[in-house]
């Protein structure tokens, strides 16, 4: 007999598990326990003082964009009042460059809402680009892009080519032209770094979007990446962060949870799925308990995880077995580090722009040339570092807009670095290059802003793909992905063609996490996707069929009512 | 619009959640702000250094796990799977000549190891166990979860029964005299006065050391949680959802609202109002809750003035937690291997004027080199806290919050945590040899300066959030208006440390302050008194 029972059973308790408990148990109408391995729930929606006490950093997920928690907020009102609130820096990216000691400044939606400033900023470089920015940005605003990309982002892989989809996937293209984004056979074909040149002149701006395509984990000498880096440009106004640390959004989901009889059980691991008759029924803990699964078990777990662990081989055709076994996990590693500093950096390019002293997502390069960027997704393909001056950190520091983020006159500055995969390297030389890089670093910081010397420094956290393999379901190599974005991994063939539409090869034993469709972020998409399967599945109350709530516009409505509200806190503020 | 409540609490710490637990469970609507990002205040169990190892990043060693009534009244065992470790080698206090002085559980086994270094002592130490365990058991636990009586009523009554009068002659005596009227051994006697102090006593001042007789009685029932001490709050914290209580993280207060001179809720720094009908509770210190928060124009200035002269403790701690390749071996385990799993240690302190020389150094801003501390290995008793194989471990140091040279900025400079570091972790070695540099994977430093970094309640490091000092312990905490958790202002309550009895996870404030707040408010309360505390009621103990 079951020590418990459960409607559903969820394996992993990070923020696809959180969100997706949400609609099995108010729309599925279902009983739902959470299984963590770990002492806290979250997953990868983590914040914690590692640089040194007092001084919070998100050690995992930390940009969070305003389409992130659309349908959550629409469907859950209390989920921004209970701690999921969005907020954005002056400015939400830029770029400071040493040979000249100026900068690029991308203004945020939030101080910036028709991109004037920022076109402004880029026309110091290209009157040209100037232009096409302002028209990338009435694009990225327009009705029609916005539903295509919801529709993209909202809705389960199979129903990408459901007819209404493709209608204002008609209704964009001619937007598009006008705009001038054709997407013509050489630009779907090329690489990021292709498109963005072809585009845009300034290398300052090329840097600016390429750098933000690589924390999207995004090579950008893949091919076939073409039109995703038109989608990043027009993301970077958009960068946000959540206020608090992004472990409030955790705690909001937990805290709906409970209240709706969510059952969460921590520090317990589970050994496998119970299949009788090719259909899951429960789950075995590693303590040797059993918990019965009612209508359905769900996986967050890493492919991997999922078809080895989970499941258990003997289970899975060859193919799959093969596809999974091959999946690429090895350039999402990252170099994560966060500084506890007496004084927030202050950057000799502030004379050629003050703002930019409050740049959420900020690159540092010895020159324009976006080549610095290429060369460092080269030599992360060979899971090696770049040689110091092909360097292309991005830095940003929170506590100058949340203060909560540091104690009182002291700030806390994170940074991203492409860097090896866990496996590269032994623990030994793991702890050597933990502090290697600091060192590294703060030499290379120095150079852009004086001010960041060890002398202004009272912690760090070292948070390398070593430390990240803390989370299982990053995998052996500890990326922040789950599994790499190239063209043949992701939307329909992301994690496999198999498992893309979150059924698996066991009935009722659905999967999610950030290794499916959209995957590496941090919002709802892999959870409110994979609760549109299910409740198709299993012919459970569908919200986006009530009325208001029309999709895509309900969740576009979210996405400009989220901007929005942060605007009018600036004019509250002021 | 205005969200309404019937109880908001302010601060999650181990009190908030206590009140917030009894009072949800009672049937109230209760809401808790939290400035940190996590709930549970020092209950803090974090992954600090390397991947797997987990470390109680502020309150470790459990000291009321067998007294304070939450434990109970929510059966945290039971219920929530909350389970507490007590080796049975309670303290060991290793020397560099390899002998060690231990503390057990069992009084027979620590009495032998006593009379290695005088029998006399171990003869002391006997008799002291039975009589602090009689007060403890009579008086002085049953008296952490009752209100204070004024001191008048309390001496009156203290003076009915033999166990009375003993307490009230212990708290006349310094901490130091008492340790040296019970012992000769000059080891013993360090190891007592340690014990006796180290939770911010002073050595020679009289007037609190009824303290001493829970402390040292308390030596010998040290407790860990297992899983980390993050647990406790994560089990109070679901019992308050579970009633549909809710917690706001990650908030910052702007005022406490007072209107006809009573507390109507809370007001945040984005402008929401959050009503309270029947009671805000602080549970954080005394300058935040009033002079920030209430705002003396809603104060008696010589309430305010009082509030003002409040003194923080005189010294905090200094801790530096461990990754280690491998548990220590300590030299002293050689001949008596028990000493290898020992809970708390003791160490480099190898004379009373040693220890004595650390408090009188602290006092002059200093940490005298070589200067001991306490420390502990909780994945020797816990596997779960480190990966197969590897140890986690603290080196606890007493240190004054403003340092001579450089005041409290120096605790934030990285060359002189540096220096704390290498320090300690050679401290450690001396005692366990292979500990040396190389099998410390990593660390994690956490200073008096960084204490108040990380809780903005803990002013100046202050833990308990202020001084256990005559004039500040008792009904005298934080001062006659409000020790019986109520305040010159209708509706708000105070709840946490620096209310009676004070910190140390101990709950007292907490389930004290949930027991006023149900009686004016006309709450049934749905849980009972403690046996214990009616029966020392009945005896006219307490």
């Amino acid at each position: 007999m079951a020590d418990r029972t459960f409607d559903a059973v969820i394996v992993g308790g990070g923020n696809k598990a959180l969100l997706l408990a949400l609609y099995l148990i108010k729309y599925g109408g279902m009983s739902v326990g959470i299984f963590e391995r770990r002492h806290e729930i979250g997953g990868c929606l983590a914040t914690e003082e590692l640089s040194a006490p007092g001084f919070r950093g998100n050690t995992h997920a930390n940009i969070i964009l305003p389409w992130y928690y659309a349908p959550v907020w629409r469907d859950f009102p209390d989920f921004w009042e209970y701690g999921a609130r969005w907020d954005q820096h002056t400015c939400s990216d830029g770029f400071v460059f040493k040979d000249k000691e100026n900068c690029l400044a991308i203004y945020s939606d939030k101080h910036d809402p028709t991109q004037e400033r920022t076109a402004e900023e880029i026309a110091r470089f290209s009157k040209s680009d100037a232009d096409t920015w302002r028209r990338l940005w009435a694009l990225a605003q327009s009705d029609e892009l916005m539903r295509v990309t919801t529709d993209t982002l909202f809705r389960p892989v199979e129903e990408h080519a459901d007819p209404e989809v493709a209608k204002r996937q008609a209704e964009l293209f001619p937007k598009l032209l006008e705009s001038g984004f054709t997407p013509d056979s050489l630009t779907l074909k090329a690489s990021s770094l292709r498109a963005v040149q072809e585009w845009f002149e300034s290398p300052e701006l090329q840097s600016c979007i390429l750098r933000f395509a690589v924390s999207s984990v995004v090579d950008v000498n893949e091919p076939g990446s073409g039109m995703m880096a038109m989608g990043m440009a027009g993301t970077l106004p958009t960068i946000g962060f959540s206020r608090g640390g992004t472990h409030q959004i955790a705690h909001a989901a937990h805290q709906l949870l409970v209240q709706m009889g969510c059952e969460f059980f921590t520090n317990l691991e589970v050994e496998k799925a119970i299949v009788e008759n090719g259909a899951a029924t429960g789950i075995r803990l590693r303590d040797g308990s059993e918990i019965a699964a009612r209508k359905l078990v769900v996986s967050t777990l890493s492919p991997s995880q999922l078809i080895f662990d989970l499941i258990g081989e003997q289970h899975v055709d060859d193919l799959l077995k093969r596809r999974v076994q091959l999946l690429e996990d090895s350039f999402g590693c990252l170099m994560w580090y966060s500084f506890a500093v007496h004084e927030a950096p202050n950057y000799t390019a502030e004379a050629f722009n003050p703002d930019i002293h409050e740049c959420q997502w900020l690159g540092m390069q010895p020159d324009p040339d976006p080549m610095h960027i290429a060369r460092e997704c080269l030599y992360q393909k060979l899971r090696k570092f770049p040689p110091l001056e092909d360097y292309a950190p991005t830095v940003g520091c929170h506590s100058l807009v949340d203060p909560s983020f540091a104690p009182p006159g002291k700030h806390v500055v994170q940074n991203e670095q492409l860097g090896p995969p866990a496996s590269e390297h032994t623990e030994a030389e793991w702890l050597e290059i933990k502090n290697r890089y600091a060192d590294e670093l703060v030499r290379i910081w120095q150079d852009y802003a004086p001010n960041m010397n060890w002398d202004n420094v009272i912690g760090v956290d070292t948070n390398t793909a070593f430390d990240h393999t803390r989370m299982k379901n990053l995998g052996k190599n500890g990326t922040m992905a789950g599994v790499d974005r190239p063209p043949h991994q992701v939307v329909e063939n992301r994690p496999t063609p198999e498992l893309a539409n979150h059924r698996t090869p066991i009935e009722r034993l659905y999967a999610t996490g950030g290794s499916w469709h959209v995957g590496s972020n941090a919002g709802a998409s892999e959870s409110y996707n994979c609760y549109k399967i299910i409740a198709k599945d299993l012919g459970l109350d569908k919200p986006w069929e009530e009325s208001g709530k029309e999709e895509p516009d309900s969740l576009v409505e979210q996405q400009r009512i989220v901007r929005k509200r942060v605007q009018d806190s600036l004019q509250e503020g002021a | 619009m205005a969200q309404s409540y019937d109880v908001i609490i302010i601060g999650s710490g181990p009190n908030g959640l206590a009140i917030g637990a009894y009072l949800s469970r009672a049937g109230q609507r209760v809401l808790l702000l939290e400035r940190r990002f996590e709930a549970g205040g020092g209950l803090a169990t974090e992954q600090v250094t390397l991947p797997e190892y987990y470390h109680n990043t502020h309150a470790i060693y459990k000291m009321m796990v067998d007294y304070a009534p939450v434990y109970r009244d929510f059966a945290l065992e039971e219920t929530y799977g909350v389970e507490h470790i007590r080796p049975e080698v309670q303290v060991a206090m290793p020397f560099e000549d390899g002998r060690c002085l231990c503390i057990h559980q069992d009084v027979e086994e620590s009495c032998r190891s006593i009379a290695e270094f005088s029998s006399k002592d171990a003869e002391s130490y006997r008799t002291i166990h039975q009589l602090f365990d009689e007060m403890m058991k009579h008086i002085l636990g049953p008296q952490t979860y009752v209100p204070m009586e004024g001191a008048l009523d309390q001496a009156a009554k203290a003076e009915l029964t033999e166990l009375g009068r003993e307490v009230s002659a212990y708290a006349e005596k310094s901490p130091q005299d008492i340790v040296c009227d019970l012992f000769e051994n000059d080891r013993v006697r360090t190891l007592m006065l340690y014990m006796a102090c180290h939770w911010g006593l002073e050595y020679d001042q009289a007037g609190v050391s009824y303290m001493v007789p829970i402390y040292l009685n308390r030596m010998s029932n040290y407790r860990l949680t297992a899983g980390g001490s993050h647990r406790v709050s994560n089990a109070l914290l679901k019992s308050i959802f579970e009633h549909q209580g809710q917690i706001r993280t990650g908030v910052q207060i702007k005022r406490i609202i007072v209107e006809g001179g009573e507390a109507r809720g809370v007001e945040l720094q984005d402008g929401t109002q959050l009503l309270a009908e029947k009671a805000v509770v602080s549970t954080i210190d005394l300058h935040q809750t009033f002079l920030e928060y209430v705002g003396e124009d809603h104060l008696d200035p010589l309430f305010a003035d009082g509030i003002r002269s409040w003194e923080w403790e005189e010294w905090s701690l200094c801790n530096l937690h461990l990754a280690l390749a491998e548990p220590p071996r300590f030299q002293a385990a050689e001949s008596r291997p028990e000493v290898d799993q020992a809970f708390i240690y003791v160490l480099g302190y190898e004379s009373m004027e040693e220890l004595i020389g650390h408090w009188d150094a602290m006092r002059k801003g200093q940490i005298p080199a070589g200067a001991g501390c306490n420390g502990c290995f909780p994945s020797v008793h816990d596997s779960y806290q480190a990966p197969p194989g590897r140890a986690t471990g603290l080196l606890s140091q007493m240190a004054p919050f403003e340092l001579d040279e450089g005041g409290s900025e120096r605790w934030l400079q990285r060359g002189m945590r540096e220096e704390i570091k290498q320090r300690q972790i050679a401290l450690l070695q001396r005692y366990a040899p292979n500990l040396s540099p190389d099998k410390v994977l990593w660390t994690y430093l956490t200073t008096p300066a960084d204490i108040q970094n990380k809780f903005a309640n803990m002013v100046r490091g202050s833990y308990k959030q202020g001084a256990y000092q005559p004039f500040q312990m008792g009904f005298l905490r934080p001062n006659e208006e409000c020790s019986q958790y109520r305040t010159p202002i209708g509706k708000l309550y105070l709840g946490g440390a620096s209310a009676a009895p004070g910190g140390m996870v101990i709950f007292g404030p907490g389930y004290n302050c949930s027991n006023a707040i149900a009686e004016d408010a006309g709450i049934e309360k749905w849980w009972k008194e403690q046996e214990y505390v009616t029966a020392a009621r009945e005896a006219q103990y307490i």
